[in-house]
């Protein structure tokens, strides 16, 4: 009898299972399937380009399609139909990037980063195609893109490319966050979008602000440099080479007092902080503890500084005994606003040399022309 | 006589039933997703590939994007799920046997650890043992979690490959590869770091048909252990005892070992380590058909697949568009069965 009793039990446990998997199986069987078809085939692409495309491709007349070759960031020669029509990004940075060239309509699929930045809202009703590390493939195949577009390096070829590339979807890997490739990509994408005359005012009004910064900097004799301490979201993990921080404190003509760090984002020991001196401290904030964007109280910036300023002994560093201890926002560090971020440094470190220059006024220029959305919000403090 | 005829027959009947709960799990699996497909819809796909593969007159069309998702992007998953389940649970279930121990798991003799080493190089620091991007990861991995195993199983032949050295010497290589796995996270960039918490949590997402058919000659390595079911039973009771009934302990231990983490190691490049599995499917088989590993292998074998396609499922479709890593849905689903089952259960499993 025992061993029947075990037999029913397990027999129980395992229909069970089956009953809860299989019904929804069921379930969902009984949907008809949504109705996602395959688009008719087009003409077929009349000419080809095979170079790599120089800035003369002029728009034809819209039944023929062109194919364009060009090389991505990360060195692929890649061919897509031009323009582009539907495209997924994956990075936020992408999609604030396609958003400024004014091309919010070729984007069928986004990531869940970018759904949750609010200047990013135009985007949040297209279809969610998981997350940038993660992303759904099938999510992905069901918008039925011709590009996909993804950093570099994340996520991994195996996650993406092996996917997507026998159904003849491309992956283009741009980054958008160093602010050294970035013009180029911008200039890039806009061709692709066939939007050359909006990249080319993104270009030049980022690059102009950028100049002017750097053309001042160097005048600042190496003397007068002054030591900061960056420091990113986590406590005592400071930003060292290799990281978005120290590139923009460079521009800014900053020397970070953790140049030396092997690692991009080192734990230093508060002794070391106290040791080396810096003149300014700048802490990083991410979006899940500040949300920058239509904040209107600064009590919870006030507080991190407040928290940062108390910690023991650091009353004996310059930047806490002369009030230069600032905060901002993590948006800012890099992607298409980093020169925001390196204004608001640049201003923090050298208040004379670019007391003329205001971050604020530049970045609700950006927002407001570019991106179309109202500026609002404290995105560092204090300013 | 008759009484030992009847159990022999329960446990058929149980290796039966499990069998044709395998095609209905894989069923379900291809059924569900992001995309909605019917049943329908997946017969039509089999079918029009199969009549492809075999030259045969295609009548009707097919949506090429429903084809893609059942037949690249679901069937391999769940191919790849089924053939690591069985692998995990039966390298599980032969190393707990050798070893004598239920605590041990494919991951106890430093699988995992060497394995996550190898991918960290490939993903931090993209350092890999051959220069070919794509399956940098997986020949890494594959790589250092043979080197693991090496170094676990040399350091127990110096001490006459007795069980508790095997278990001490992987546990100390486990710690050893964790603690530069630790070391790599520390300095990864933070997205390099996102992709490598995934990645050690364990993901079938990778799977395509290449990988299925990279991985599935592991199966034939696991009908070579079925092999030693009777070695793992007489071990069982004693090396003492194993040697008078001309049973080598050391050889048996050695071969078994060797052969579980080849399994494993192919097992766990392509997906990761998947937890749980190799550790509880052996317990979950023992308390529904005994000890005896002539047939608890293979009904060990079928329990980890059902799990992890049915955990597999689960992490796709709970929080979709994202997904769970299904390292915790094998837990989560497996858990309950196995306390259960251990509760119910007045059998004494380990004597």
């Amino acid at each position: 009898m025992r061993g029947l009793t075990k037999l029913e039990s397990t027999l129980i446990i395992l229909l069970i299972i089956v009953a809860i998997v299989g019904g929804y199986g069921w379930l969902l069987a009984q949907q008809k399937p949504t109705s996602i078809e395959t688009p008719e085939q087009t003409t077929p692409p009349t000419t080809e380009e095979t170079t790599p495309p120089t800035e003369e491709i002029t728009p034809q007349p819209k039944q023929v399609i062109q194919n364009i070759t060009f090389v991505d960031s990360a060195g692929r020669y890649i061919t897509v139909k031009w323009p582009l029509k539907r495209v997924v990004a994956l990075s936020t940075d992408a999609a604030e990037v396609i958003l400024t060239l004014g091309a919010e309509d070729v984007v069928v699929g986004v990531t869940e980063y970018i759904t949750r930045k609010p200047e990013l809202s135009k985007l949040t009703d297209r279809t969610l195609v998981g997350t940038c590390f993660k992303p759904n493939i099938e999510a992905i195949i069901s918008t039925n893109p011709e590009v996909v577009i993804t950093y570099v390096r994340w996520p991994s070829q195996e996650a993406l490319e092996e996917k997507l590339e026998p159904l003849g979807i491309k992956v283009i890997r741009l980054d958008f966050y160093k602010i050294s490739t970035l013009f180029n990509e911008v200039r890039l994408l806009g061709l692709l979008l066939n939007k050359t005359e909006e990249a080319d005012r993104f270009v030049e009004f980022w690059k102009g602000i950028l100049d002017e910064i750097q053309a001042r900097v160097k005048k600042i004799p190496a003397e007068e440099r002054v030591k900061v301490y960056i420091e990113g979201y986590k406590d005592y993990k400071a930003a060292g080479p290799g990281s978005g921080w120290d590139d923009d404190l460079r521009i800014a003509g900053g020397i970070n007092i953790f140049a030396d760090s092997p690692v991009a984002y080192p734990k230093v020991s508060p002794e070391a902080v106290i040791e080396r001196n810096p003149d300014v401290i700048i802490k990083a904030v991410s979006t899940s503890v500040f949300q920058p964007y239509k904040a209107t109280d600064p009590s919870p910036l006030k507080e991190i500084i407040q928290a940062i300023v108390s910690r023991p002994g650091w009353d004996q560093i310059s930047a806490v005994q002369n009030g230069r201890v600032y905060v901002i926002s993590g948006v800012l560090s890099s992607g298409p606003r980093a020169v925001v971020g390196i204004c608001y440094i640049a201003k923090w470190l050298y208040p004379q040399v670019f007391a003329d220059i205001n971050p604020e006024d530049i970045h609700k220029q950006y927002l407001e022309t570019f991106l179309g959305v109202e500026y609002s919000g404290i995105w560092a403090y204090p300013t | 006589m008759t009484g030992k005829y009847r159990i022999t027959t329960r446990k058929i009947f149980i290796l039966l039933l499990l069998i044709f709960l395998i095609p209905i799990f894989l069923l379900t699996s291809i059924s569900i997703g992001f995309y909605k497909t019917s049943l329908y819809d997946i017969f039509s796909v089999v079918q029009h590939k199969i009549c492809g593969f075999l030259g045969l007159n295609n009548n009707g069309q097919i949506n090429s994007r429903l084809a893609a998702i059942v037949w690249d992007i679901r069937l391999p998953r769940a191919l790849m799920a089924l053939i690591a389940g069985v692998g995990l649970a039966i390298a599980g279930t032969t190393l707990q046997g050798v070893l004598r121990n239920p605590l041990v798991s494919p991951f106890t003799i430093g699988i995992s650890s060497g394995a996550s080493f190898g991918a960290a190089l490939a993903i931090v620091l993209g350092i890999g043992i051959t220069g070919f991007s794509v399956y940098m990861v997986v020949i890494n991995a594959f790589v250092f979690s043979l080197i693991a195993v090496s170094l676990t199983l040399g350091i127990a032949r110096i001490k006459g490959l007795s069980q508790e050295s095997i278990i001490l010497s992987g546990i100390a290589v486990m710690y050893l590869f964790s603690a530069l796995v630790t070391f790599l996270q520390y300095i990864a960039h933070e997205h390099d770091l996102k992709t490598l918490v995934y990645w050690i949590m364990g993901d079938l997402a990778f799977s395509n048909w290449k990988r299925v058919s990279i991985v599935s000659p592991i199966v034939i390595i696991c009908l070579v252990l079925f092999k030693f079911a009777w070695d793992l039973n007489v071990l069982a009771m004693g090396d003492e005892v194993a040697k008078s009934s001309g049973t080598e302990p050391g050889t048996v231990r050695l071969i078994c070992t060797v052969l579980a983490s080849l399994i494993t190691a192919s097992i766990v490049c392509m997906t990761g380590p998947i937890g749980f599995i190799g550790l509880v499917s052996p317990h979950i088989a023992r308390l529904i058909i005994g000890s005896d590993y002539r047939y608890s292998m293979f009904c060990s074998a079928l329990i980890g697949a059902l799990i992890l396609i049915a955990a597999d499922t689960a992490a796709r479709v709970i929080t979709a568009p994202t997904e769970l890593p299904v390292g915790v849905l094998t837990a989560f689903l497996g858990v309950p069965l196995f306390l259960h089952l251990l509760l119910r259960s007045r059998r004494e499993v380990w004597r």
